[in-house]
């Protein structure tokens, strides 16, 4: 069985190991190859602030929130291990703030400790009037494909860099399943008018001292386009841009404007931080995740496509519960084909 | 009128904000800062300095809070100011976790602190040795950052600073006309006073950036608090102990015990030992004292005797200290009684 996954941000590489972790012993023999043209540290994913956090506003897809819950409890139980800050991985609590009362979001069950900020903690932030407090999950983007990378490697997945033209070109390679978590670039591959980049900018900052995230939220202007500070495992992530349809791929001097202004507002003391990096990102935004099967037929071979984009600005918050459902797919295909010389491993 | 003139002997944290209060609450005191130990070289320095309160037996409770509130209060403003940074005064979250259902469930400083509740089954699995928790968010302060911090407002404010051993508070007279006494284990010997001993606490400062909660064992000897440029790990409580050469044994059961709350921890590294004597009493020492010899007076304010709670406490004693030498002021001013014949 030959499968090739397009893509090596945070989707492809954590699909490719969920099905090499479950059928590599179920198979005969289990051949997968990565080609993305963008490794970490270029991909969309290295640009995210990694905090584990959905959208507010409940998914319209159901399975979504299902799918959330997954990745967040596969990333709680590794943080006993001492190999979690190599993953990029360590718990972070901290606010969220709104100008009114809302109401509570679906994962508030999900996270740890979810409660109501009282008022002498709303008084810390003066143009906030509500507020919630958990513990959620930090997930570094960077160190996490490093990770899953060494992963990969150890199991003997191979890597090419090449820039894929289209599925046919990769059929007639020899592929007999393509994982497509081509993100924000999908489009490239199949044109799909529901698939749009949000287009983000992030000031990287080294700001010891915040042992908090802060994400404020502005209702009527939507989502990440109002301040937000992010630590990492080390610096400090300051965004609060979302720009639909914008592909520039250059640092705009007024949204780096917007963002610092706006952090500062919410935490004065980051003035005097020293800046050590700034990037800018796609967010893959889709009305939902496309994750499902599709045939294409070229010449006499049928290859089967499994889509796994558009996970929007909370990828790394969904990528395994993703990665679970893509692996039972790719599950689906070998049954039909019936490939599977014994049942698949649950790790 | 005459300044008064004030010595305030130790330059630790008790020692640099009462002479801060003083500045800014009694007027018309001249203000030196005696010691032969400054920042970097005080207890203080050693100290994490996270404002989780000790209790003192022989301190009634109410009093234990409003210091507590006080000090909560003072560098939490801190904390929302331009000064933070200087001062490297933060806020953390974090969680204080039990073996076994501790008999005070909600303690006295659960107000105090910010968003205080109890751990959820959820929380209580990532320490799976542990049967109860109280999560909040408290604040850090750095020994190393803020000492300076406060010398230089205290030198701001036309304080003076002059590095001297003083071996017997007498050596202040007739210079000086009160002495406010913070000298911590300085007092065994300048205040005569046997109640007061070491409780020898060794730590580990390590970098584990990743690090962003405080967890604190109930019993208080194993916790691990992340600060503005490293994470403290400890710790010990050896009673009488006044050895401060770090031992290596001790260190490797630190790390070990604290890897146990934290197995993250076996990733820090740059580990930096220390160690630091609390100045422990079963009550801190607030008192005024006239010394008498000779014929001569030298009104004293003693200020000393924190243990284990010298940061969480120090705003809040430093005010009271700085009430007692006010009436000493009031004292000294007074117009003399015509003696009778």
């Amino acid at each position: 069985m030959r499968v090739v996954v397009i893509g090596a941000g945070v989707i492809g590489l954590s699909t490719a190991l969920c099905i090499h972790e479950r059928y590599h012993s179920a198979l005969q023999s289990l051949d997968l190859k990565i080609y993305a043209d963008r490794f970490t540290p270029l991909t969309n994913t290295d640009v995210a602030a990694g905090l584990w956090q959905p959208y507010l506003s409940d998914p319209v897809n159901q399975q979504e929130a299902h799918w959330n819950r997954q990745t967040f409890d596969y990333l709680l139980s590794h943080i006993h291990s001492p190999n979690a800050a190599n993953m990029g991985l360590a718990p972070i609590s901290g606010y969220n703030l709104f100008h009114e009362a809302v109401p509570d979001p679906f994962w508030k069950d999900i996270v740890l400790g979810f409660r109501k900020l009282t008022p002498r903690e709303l008084d810390m932030f003066p143009d906030y009037s509500y507020g919630w407090f958990n513990t959620s999950l930090t997930l570094e983007g960077r160190r996490y494909l490093l990770w899953l990378t060494e992963r990969l490697t150890k199991r003997g997945v191979r890597f090419f860099q090449q820039k894929v033209e289209s599925f046919e070109e990769v059929a007639r390679g020899g592929a007999d399943v393509i994982i497509n978590c081509t993100g924000v670039w999908a489009g490239a591959l199949q044109p799909d008018p529901l698939l749009q980049p949000g287009r983000g900018q992030i000031i990287k900052v080294d700001a010891p001292r915040m042992k908090h995230f802060i994400i404020t939220h502005d209702l009527d202007r939507g989502i990440y386009k109002s301040p937000y500070i992010i630590p990492g495992i080390q610096a400090v992530t300051l965004g609060g841009i979302f720009q639909l349809g914008n592909w520039s791929e250059v640092n705009n001097s007024e949204d780096h404007n917007t963002i610092w202004e706006g952090c500062c507002r919410l935490e004065p003391t980051l003035k005097d931080a020293k800046i050590v990096a700034e990037l800018t990102g796609f967010r893959p935004v889709r009305p939902q995740i496309r994750l499902e099967r599709e045939q294409l037929c070229f010449g006499s071979s049928n290859t089967e496509v499994i889509h796994n984009y558009g996970h929007g600005g909370y990828g790394l918050t969904i990528h395994w519960g993703c990665a679970l459902e893509a692996a039972k797919l790719f599950g689906e295909v070998l049954e039909e084909r019936k490939l599977l010389r014994m049942p698949p491993s649950h790790l | 009128m005459d300044p008064v003139r004030v010595a305030v002997v130790g330059a630790g944290v008790m020692g640099l904000s009462t002479a801060l209060c003083i500045s800014k609450l009694v007027p018309g005191c001249s203000i030196t800062v005696i010691s032969d130990k400054f920042t970097p070289e005080t207890t203080s320095d050693v100290a994490a300095g996270i404002l989780i309160p000790h209790v003192y037996p022989d301190t009634p409770i109410h009093k234990q809070k409003q210091w507590f509130r006080e000090t909560f209060d003072h560098l939490s403003a801190i904390a929302n100011s331009a000064e933070a940074g200087e001062a490297a005064v933060h806020l953390v979250s974090g969680w204080q976790v039990f073996q076994s259902i501790p008999t005070e469930e909600v303690p006295f400083w659960a107000d105090v602190v910010l968003g205080f509740r109890k751990m959820t089954e959820a929380e209580l699995k990532k320490f799976p040795q542990h049967v109860f928790g109280q999560a909040f968010t408290t604040l850090k302060c750095e020994g190393s950052a803020y000492l300076p911090w406060l010398e230089k407002r205290v030198k701001e404010r036309g304080g003076m600073i002059l590095t001297r051993r003083i071996e017997d508070l007498w050596e202040l007279h007739p210079s000086f006309d009160i002495v406010v006494n913070c000298s911590g284990l300085g007092s065994r010997q300048l205040a005569g006073d046997l109640e007061i001993f070491p409780v020898r606490g060794q730590l580990l400062k390590v970098q584990a950036p990743w690090v962003k909660h405080f967890i604190r064992d109930g019993s208080g000897l194993t916790y691990i608090y992340p600060g503005a440029s490293n994470v403290t790990l400890g710790g010990t409580r050896q009673k009488g102990d006044w050895n401060l050469s770090p031992d290596a044994e001790i260190s490797r059961d630190i790390l070990s015990r604290c890897c146990a709350l934290e197995p993250s921890l076996h990733g820090a590294w740059d580990i930096k030992e220390t160690v630091g004597l609390r100045p422990y009493r079963a009550g801190v020492r607030l008192q005024k004292e006239i010394l008498a010899r000779d014929g001569r007076r030298l009104p004293v304010v003693h200020h000393y005797g924190h243990g284990s709670g010298g940061f969480s406490m120090h705003w809040g004693t430093a005010l009271e200290a700085t009430r007692l030498l006010k009436e000493c002021v009031q004292a000294l001013r007074a117009p003399t009684p015509k003696s009778k014949m």
